[in-house]
């Protein structure tokens, strides 16, 4: 079984320079992602396990295995926030 | 704007403090509906009335005056209804414009009157609404301080002639138009903004300017602004759409002459 991650719904996503500004409206808050968590919340589409989305940041970056643990800190960060959901395929 | 808004007294010592409220910039856009109110002498009280209905009642021309002052403030508020209100000073040079971010007593009004002998035109010193069509500051007279006097040069003599109001804390504060410190006009106009600058008061020391990320400024604009609840969202939405567009930088904010050059320089790197 894999967990699979996506980005919860009723978010509003604001494009800015340097990363995403989002409005959680169930919960009033604010949340403002750099470029790096912008891109692994793009990737959180409901088709990646956290897994996958960590070989495609490194790829995508160039990063060596030692940023693994920082990817997977930054996904961590996104569930804990409510941002990012997993579900079981 | 959608309204312009006469004061009308007959009553010289009502008439004297009205002054501090005296406001009269050119606005780009549609000519505003035209809103007379009167503050009529009646007994041993005053009566405001608006539109011949009787708005409030008040026993002093100062309580005339603070009762106005906030009457005025939700009227603006009421032209922008979900827009967010940011803590800023605007300015324009040629075709740029530039705001300044920080909470009252920030240096906005006194760096603002500093631009302005610079060549620079001052649009507002307090408040900005954020629209999705763009910015627009709050139609106010600048509100300079005493202290602001010896920090910039000329502006004893401009503040003498200026009307005046007394805070609760004793300090003295001027109305002042633009036009009486030599702006040659007043112009307040709808628009984008190519720089965004949050002061950081470092008084008594030198200034100096580091550029931000657009993320940082989104998170300190916002900690300025005045908004409802219910508009969160959508004031989260227009300041980043604002932001995304704006270069932003953080000033701290010292000796007048460095600071002018600090905007400056911010202004020079956006060509």
């Amino acid at each position: 079984m894999t967990e699979l991650l996506m980005r919860v719904d009723g978010l509003e996503v604001n494009e800015v320079p340097d990363g995403y500004v989002i409005y959680e409206t169930a919960r009033d808050r604010v949340h403002y992602l750099n470029k790096t968590a912008a891109i692994i919340f793009e990737l959180c589409d409901g088709s990646r396990d956290a897994a996958d989305i960590v070989a495609r940041v490194k790829l995508l970056f160039d990063l060596e295995s030692s940023a693994d643990a920082e990817i997977r800190g930054a996904i961590d960060s996104l569930l804990s926030e409510g941002l990012v959901l997993s579900h079981s395929n | 704007m959608s309204r312009r808004v006469t004061l009308a007294t007959a009553d010289r010592e009502a008439f004297a403090a009205l002054r501090f409220l005296e406001c009269d910039p050119e606005i780009a856009g549609p000519p505003p509906e035209e809103l007379t109110i009167s503050i009529e002498p009646h007994r041993t009280y005053y009566r405001i009335v608006q539109n011949g209905e009787l708005l409030r009642e008040q026993m002093t021309t100062k309580s005339v005056l603070e009762s106005l002052h906030a009457h005025l403030f939700i009227l603006s508020l009421a032209d922008h209804p979900a827009a967010p209100l940011v803590h800023a000073a605007s300015l324009r040079r040629g075709e740029r414009r530039v705001l300044l971010v920080g909470p009252k007593g920030g240096g906005k009004t006194t760096l603002a009157l500093c631009l302005l002998q610079d060549g620079y035109e001052v649009e507002g010193d307090e408040h900005v609404f954020v629209t999705p069509e763009g910015l627009i500051a709050r139609p106010r007279g600048l509100r300079v301080k005493e202290s602001a006097a010896p920090i910039v040069p000329g502006l004893p003599k401009v503040l003498a002639a200026a009307a005046s109001y007394q805070d609760p804390h004793g300090h003295r504060i001027y109305n002042l138009d633009p036009r009486q410190s030599g702006a040659p006009s007043w112009r307040i106009e709808r628009g984008g903004a190519d720089a965004v600058i949050l002061l950081r008061p470092n008084h008594g020391g030198y200034s100096s300017f580091r550029p931000i990320s657009s993320l940082t400024l989104v998170r300190e604009v916002m900690a300025e602004c005045g908004i409802t609840r219910m508009d969160r969202g959508k004031a989260v939405s227009v300041v980043a759409k604002f932001i995304g567009t704006a270069k932003g930088y953080d000033l701290s904010l010292g000796d007048p002459a460095g600071a002018v050059a600090c905007v400056n320089k911010a202004l020079e790197g956006l060509f």
